[in-house]
């Protein structure tokens, strides 16, 4: 074991060194620099692109001219030693403008589909740095006679092109596409050596070696893109003449809006980040999360990257660790190793579920989907746009919060002047990748705590009206109002909800035109309002109509009549059973990501803040732990992880709350309707809802509430005084045998050379004894 | 045997019903809802009309019930019919009853051994606080066993009342509805050999340990000791096998439930529309609401047997259970404290001591696990019943009430499996445990590194 380890370390020691003592310093800090100014432009690239697609900022051919304009400017303004700054401008500029020209191509990808330009990127990203690294690791100057051989490629190429221009052969196209790709990747290499050589000679133009280099990248995602956007067309259209005439008959008309559409944002981001395995193109068409074996392919790998990631930053920020080990108390040693790893244990948790889950969650949002429908027809409002607002302050919320620390944790507490320490930025991975999965949870956690509210809503607006009907019947017959119809102020007072049902009707109506674009979902209020303008009145239970004029248009209490409630009672507990179900799918599909949760919250917030006790005890802590050095990084840190745990218990502690007042509302229902048939049926109703029962629990090992938050709570809080007070007593014993030390020295000192035998002895016996004490077993 | 009302009630029920297919098993179509057991169906055979007379009851869980006989734990009872068991015969009984005289005459001869020097070669361990546990460990195993061994002896009766109860039901699920809930109850068999397996490896372990010549004292000590293990570990299989049976009792009622669910029914009026028009036929899932009442009677008087028959069950094992609970708890606290040491000692880790360690860590862990999984399907099947039974929807009034009268009735009826009334044991008894033990174990090791830190220091680089 040990053996192995310390080979591997060796390896990767030499492997580090090499870089480190093949090029002298100056060389290193150049090379550095032209990396950061790469970099910076391609986010300028990146930002350029970006506003020209969301119609921000278009230069149009502006652009294009600026470009040339400012490569020229490049060229023949040379560097000077003073003029850095203006040369990096002009080329962040350049880098921008770029961007702005490449807007239409990847707007138009974007269109088709815009994985292409996912996987371009990670194609020319994984490219130019594996390139980078041969050519730096290669002997030196050794692909230098590369150049020539390129530029003439790249002239016949220009040439070809010119020609093909007449004659628009497709193979000369298509080859030159792929030819392309290769030269740009050689021209890496070539560039790379080239800029060392030239540094080397004294050449320390920063600007022009980053814009080389950015040249490379720039064609070759360029081409990358290109060829991709070929394949999937073709795919495409393939696709299309297959099952154009089915497609018709998928579109059926929805009613309601699912509730996918507003995860977009969320999914892309997860899709990228490697938590969700489902096929995007499905997601972007139709808002179905189905299964895809590219995806979950893609998924392995970013779990073993970020594993192999992950290990090789434990690895080289450990080596403190490793010397620490001795002198620190096995305890904090064990604890420290455990908690390193519980992060990634949690990622990997979160992944793997996912995976396994992958085919399941569709189903769960097309459950929910059926929900509404049955809502709507219930005539409940369910407005999905505020689902989309939550997740994008959650998604703010988490990159403010990872960003804030890491940022923080960097500047203040890493050592930054070394390569390896850019691998920090691997640790925040874990917790990213777990609150993304996480928010997935807690949004379809509070949707579905709003449909329980809606159907709560409903049953109380019944009462509502109930009651206003009540009043009026009242009303009617104690103060007898002059019914004037042709007086509009005479009945508003009675009227308002009616005025209140009508304004819906119009909201509703708008919200039928326009499904795909509002969130809201609701069409018209049906019947119930209307109907009784033609209809004869069926007065069922001795109510008598009380005014022949008014009643045409206020007899109207759904309450009063108990045959036709109780279909709607028996549907709206149907519905609430059935979103208990998908409560309870939800639970088990998560369940082993909310345990994980839970144990990584726990243990990391008390090892926090032992740590911080420790740091501020001058004691050593593990490496992973140095943002607990800092009590303002710390509280940051605690606030994000305990949000997280606490957000999640209390939001299912709703859920469960909603759910259960149901019950209360149909009882409401029965009460103010005061009439036996409907009593009954409330009665029959709520011994059933009795038994819908919606509770979370992480695997049934706890549920979620706030009594499990007090528990965890006082856990906290006891674990943190057990381990102080050890602590302590450590650290007196450990005092007490150094001032004892320290004594016999002195003693040993100043006595004679047999008293310090003695005293030396004395101690040495003491020690063989407990040794024998302990046997070897 | 109990007096049964029950018996005299069939031919009445006979009468009243057709031949037994007239009702269709929820098994006999692959179940939807509950996925987690579409294994099961595939395991039930086709309904068999009655077989010969000799068709042994409790196939299923033959191999841990003969090991439970021949240790005296389970009475060796006469099969009197298809259906039904009867009280052991009398050399049977003696037998059982020598066997259990035997147990105790061994277990005042270990006490004794313990007490006195004799077996002090087997505790050779490393520190004072070692020995003491793992006296303490041995002694709370013969208290385990010898419970287990007065419990079951005493629980005689009632043990073969809730077997024929069992058996009863099963004949008239098996005449109604021609179903036989005959299961596979391979992981009993599993469990046996690996803790068969588990005692073997562990007294080798100790064998090998001890130093010097094992006298005959020692070797039956141990011997026993492992006896002992391995049959309270056994019967704590057989808890969990017996519950499992009936679970799957549970979740046939369930499953008939299920029929009339408005899920089902609205998707036999052909009301989901899309699949309607693949088959026109009714949806076999679904079953017709007139045989509700009939139906519903059936199944709330299966449902009160067998929740008497898992509070019976609860009964005969409470004592046993809380003892077996307490004494797995102390072993994996020691067991993951040894480990511990041992892991963190430095530069004299003993191969020996991790496996023992492992050995039992893993015994004790699965039992556990399989225990409270048991519990917990079993009391979740069982609560069950009232949520499915709210999903029907029933136009009649009188269904209405039907149903009205089961809910009423379960609201305060809480299904649990006790140990003695202290703790429910489900999913969340093994968190408790878990964080329990946690506990413990931080606060042993910080003890164990305030000694350390108080011997060990002096000697180590003076940085």
């Amino acid at each position: 074991m040990a053996d192995t380890a310390s080979h591997i370390h060796d390896r990767f020691q030499t492997f580090m060194n090499g870089l480190g003592d093949r090029y002298e310093p100056y060389v290193r800090q150049h090379l550095s620099k032209v990396y950061m100014v790469l970099g910076s432009t391609a986010a300028a690239t990146a930002m350029g692109a970006l506003l020209q697609m969301r119609d921000f900022l278009d230069l149009g051919v502006l652009a294009a001219v600026a470009t040339l304009i400012l490569v020229l400017g490049l060229h023949f303004y040379k560097d000077d030693g003073k003029n850095y700054y203006t040369r990096l401008s002009m080329l962040y500029a350049f880098g921008f403008c770029s961007g702005q020209t490449l807007g239409p191509l990847l707007g138009y990808i974007c269109s088709i589909n815009p994985a292409i330009i996912l996987s371009a990127l990670t194609g020319t990203f994984v490219t130019f740095i594996s390139l980078s690294l041969a050519a730096l690791l290669a002997e030196q100057g050794k692909y230098l006679y590369l150049g020539g051989m390129l530029v003439s490629v790249i002239n016949t190429m220009a040439l070809l092109s010119l020609f093909n221009m007449v004659f628009k052969s497709y193979f000369v196209q298509v080859t030159q596409l792929y030819v392309g790709v290769f030269v740009m990747a050689a021209f890496i290499v070539y560039d790379t050596q080239n800029i060392v050589e030239k540094c080397r000679n004294g050449n320390r133009d920063v600007v022009q070696h980053a814009l080389d280099l950015f040249f490379d990248v720039l064609s070759m995602f360029r081409r990358l893109l290109i060829i991709l956007t070929q394949k999937e067309e073709r795919k495409q259209n393939e696709r299309r003449k297959r099952n154009y005439p089915s497609n018709n008959m998928a579109q059926t008309e929805d009613t309601v809006q699912p509730l996918l559409q507003q995860f977009q944002q969320l999914f892309f981001i997860s899709k990228i980040a490697g938590i969700l395995p489902q096929d995007l193109e499905k997601f972007r068409s139709r808002n179905l999360l189905e299964k895809s074996r590219s995806g979950m392919i893609y998924m392995l790998c970013t779990l073993v990257v970020y594993v192999v990631l992950y290990n090789i930053l434990i690895y080289s920020f450990g080596e403190e660790d490793r010397s620490l080990k001795a002198s620190q108390s096995t305890l904090t040693f064990v604890i420290g190793l455990f908690l390193t790893y519980i992060g990634l244990i949690m990622m990997a948790t979160d992944q793997l579920t996912a995976l396994r889950n992958q085919g399941r969650i569709g189903e769960l949002y097309e459950r929910i989907r059926l929900v509404d429908e049955r809502l709507y027809k219930e005539n409940c409002v369910m407005d999905n746009s505020t689902i989309g607002r939550r997740i994008r302050i959650m998604l703010i919320m988490t990159v403010i919060f990872e960003l804030s620390i890491l940022v923080s944790t960097y500047v203040k507490l890493v050592d930054y002047s070394q390569w390896m320490s850019l691998l920090w930025v691997v640790s925040a991975i874990p917790t990213f990748i777990n609150t993304l999965d996480k928010i997935w949870f807690a949004v379809s956690l509070y949707a579905l705590k709003e449909r329980f509210e809606a159907i709560n809503a409903t049953l109380e607006e019944l009462v509502a009206t109930h009651e206003k009907y009540k009043l009026w019947l009242r009303g009617d017959q104690e103060l007898a109002p002059p019914l004037d119809s042709s007086q509009p102020p005479q009945y508003d007072s009675n009227l308002e909800y009616l005025y209140k049902e009508l304004g819906a009707l119009d909201m509703g109506s708008i919200g039928k035109s326009s499904v795909s674009g509002s969130g809201r979902n609701k069409v018209a209020p049906v019947a119930h309002s209307m109907n009784s303008f033609g209809e004869p009145i069926e007065a069922v239970f001795g109510k008598p109509p009380p005014h022949p004029l008014a009643s045409n248009i206020i007899r109207e209490s759904e309450l009063g009549n108990a045959a036709k409630v109780e279909d709607k009672l028996n549907n709206l507990c149907q519905v609430h059973d059935e979103i208990c179900e998908i409560g309870k799918a939800m639970n088990e599909l998560w369940s082993y990501p909310i345990l994980s949760l839970m144990a990584y919250g726990f243990l990391i917030f008390t090892a926090q803040l032992y740590f911080l006790y420790c740091a501020t005890q001058f004691q050593s802590i593990p490496s992973l732990f140095r943002s607990a050095k800092n009590p303002f990084i710390t509280v940051i840190a605690l606030s994000y992880t305990s949000g997280k745990c606490v957000y999640l218990i209390y939001l299912s502690w709703k859920t469960s709350q909603a759910s259960k007042r149901t019950g209360i509302s149909l009882h409401k229902c029965g009460v103010v309707a005061d009439d036996n048939l409907l009593y009954e049926i409330v009665n029959h109703l709520s011994l059933k809802l009795l038994n819908h029962s919606v509770d979370f629990s992480a695997c049934g090992f706890f549920t979620l509430d706030m009594e499990t938050l007090y528990g965890v709570s006082g856990g906290i809080t006891s674990y943190l005084i057990i381990l102080i007070q050890f602590n302590l007593a450590a650290q007196q014993a450990k005092e007490a045998i150094q001032t004892f030390n320290s004594l016999n020295d002195t003693a040993g000192l100043v006595g004679a050379a047999t008293d310090m035998d003695n005293g030396s002895s004395t101690l040495h016996d003491l020690v063989t004894t407990t040794t024998m004490l302990t046997p070897t077993g | 045997m109990s007096p049964n009302t029950w018996i005299v009630e069939m031919p009445a029920q006979k009468t009243r019903s057709q031949p037994y297919p007239r009702r269709v098993s929820p098994y006999r179509t692959a179940s939807i809802n509950r996925d987690a057991f579409t294994r099961d169906s595939t395991a039930v055979p086709e309904p068999v009309p009655l077989r010969n007379h000799d068709y042994p009851v409790f196939e299923d869980i033959r191999t841990i019930l003969s090991v439970l006989k021949a240790s005296g734990l389970m009475p060796i009872y006469e099969q009197v019919s298809n259906y039904e068991v009867g009280p052991p015969t009398k050399t049977n009984e003696f037998y059982s009853f020598f066997v259990r005289g035997a147990v105790h005459a061994l277990t005042i001869f270990n006490v004794y051994s313990l007490f006195t020097p004799i077996s002090a070669q087997l505790f050779y361990s490393y520190r004072e606080t070692d020995n003491v546990n793992q006296w303490i460990e041995l002694l709370l195993c013969i208290l385990t066993y010898t419970l287990t061994v007065f419990v079951c002896a005493r629980n005689t009766k009632s043990m073969l009342r809730i077997m024929n109860e069992i058996l009863q039901l099963d004949e008239e699920i098996r005449r109604q509805f021609g179903a036989n809930l005959n299961q596979n109850f391979g992981f009993s068999v599993k469990f046996l050999v690996g803790i068969a397996a588990c005692q073997t490896y562990i007294i080798v372990l100790k064998i090998y340990a001890v130093q010097g010549v094992i006298t005959p004292t020692s070797y039956i000590l141990l011997a026993f000791y492992a006896v002992q293990n391995g049959l309270t570990a056994t019967y704590i299989v057989f808890a969990s096998a017996l519950l499992r049976i009936v679970y799957i009792r549970f979740h046939f009622i369930n499953e008939l439930l299920t029929k009339y669910t408005y899920g089902q029914q609205n998707k036999r009026k052909g009301g989901g529309g899309r699949r309607a028009r693949g088959n026109n036929n009714i949806n076999p899932n679904a079953a017709i609401m007139e045989h509700f009442p009939e139906d519903s009677l059936f199944i709330y008087r299966m449902h009160n047997k067998l929740l008497r028959i898992y509070k019976g069950i609860n009964d005969c094992c409470n004592l046993i259970l809380v003892s077996f609970l307490g004494y797995s708890f102390y072993t994996v606290t020691t067991n993951c404290y040894n480990l511990f040491v041992q892991i963190t000692a430095k530069g004299m880790v003993s191969p020996n001591i991790l496996q023992w360690c492992f050995a039992w860590l893993c015994l004790h862990f699965s039992l556990l696990a399989l225990l409270s999984r048991s519990c917990g399907l079993t009391t979740k099947e069982a609560n069950a019943t009232a949520q499915i039974l709210a999903r029907v929807y029933a136009k009649c009034r009188e269904y209405q009430n039907i149903i009205d009268k089961f809910l009423t009735k379960s609201i305060k009826q809480e299904v649990q499996f006790t140990a003695y009334g202290f703790f429910a044991i489900d999913n969340s008894t093994l968190f408790k445990i878990f964080s329990a033990v946690t506990t413990y174990l931080v606060i042993l090791i910080q003890f164990k590194q305030l000694e350390d830190s108080k011997t060990d220091d002096p000697v180590p680089e003076q940085t």
